[in-house]
């Protein structure tokens, strides 16, 4: 019986940055959760498909950067959905890091 | 004590005409070579004046792909904005809107801008008859309250009283 190759972990501190550095590009533009999710796991994989980083990694991650002040987060009146962008607080840690 | 700044730090923040370099190295035009990791470790202190690891160069060549491919879905949605700002009906909300929808359709699957411009259209349209539509019921459900009010009124001695008039006019203001 073969058995599937396992997805690489990732620790809460480099999803919670992979998050930051999604959002920091194209900043003007907010983020789905479906975008982030995809970005961070091509960020840290280089495979927008593998799901190396699931969706409660990810919404923890996006979570902590929101109570940090580093993401704002805003609703998309036609999908219904939350979309984040990157605050001045959170360009500021990325430059730092 | 100062913290170092990561080589993969750095590397992100090389300018444009240098990251297009790096990004050549490994994405060459046509009939170029493609460089190894190891090899662009080797020349990366000539080429921008610090050294970095495998992991480090590996690391910043992901992110130098998602960054291409994230400009190129903004670049995408700012040709979309321009196409619908175009259109003097549509409002500047609504355009923003409309280009987010395209960013974020560009982000998940490599998309077509008539297509998504037409889409945005439809969208706003749809959104134009919803409002339409409340409003009609608004009316309809105005004018049913007023026949009531009169019905009322008819069937009671005297006519409606001032204070009642009065009510009636706030409930139709609330509506």
């Amino acid at each position: 019986m073969g058995h599937q190759p396992q997805a690489p972990q990732f620790s809460d501190a480099r999803v919670r940055k992979a998050v930051r550095e999604v959002c920091a590009l194209a900043a003007g533009y907010g983020k789905s959760e479906a975008v982030l999710l995809a970005g961070v796991n091509e960020l840290l994989t280089g495979d927008p498909t593998l799901r190396a980083v699931a969706l409660p990694q990810l919404r923890s991650g996006v979570e902590w950067n929101v109570g940090k002040n580093y993401l704002r987060r805003r609703k998309n009146e036609d999908t219904d959905a939350h979309e984040y962008l990157i605050t001045t607080n959170g360009l500021a840690k990325e430059a730092i890091e | 004590m100062d913290k170092e700044i990561r080589a993969d730090a750095k590397l992100k923040n090389l300018g444009p005409e240098k990251l297009e370099t790096l990004w050549r190295l490994r994405n060459p035009e046509e009939g170029g070579e493609k460089l190894t990791l190891e090899a662009i470790a080797a020349d990366l202190p000539r080429l921008v004046g610090f050294s970095a690891s495998l992991s480090a160069l590996s690391d910043f060549f992901k992110w130098l792909r998602f960054k291409r491919r994230m400009e190129a879905s903004a670049a995408t949605a700012t040709q979309a904005r321009l196409e619908l700002a175009k259109d003097s009906n549509l409002d500047p909300a609504d355009i923003e809107r409309a280009a987010q929808a395209v960013f974020t359709a560009e982000m998940l699957e490599a998309g077509n801008v008539r297509a998504y411009v037409a889409l945005a259209k439809l969208r706003l349209a749809g959104r134009q008859v919803d409002l339409d539509r409340r409003r009609i019921d608004l009316l309809e459900k105005k004018a049913e309250f007023a026949d009531l009010v009169k019905k009322a009124a008819e069937n009671k001695a005297g006519g409606v009283t001032a204070e009642e008039m009065a009510e009636i006019e706030r409930k139709l203001k609330m509506m």
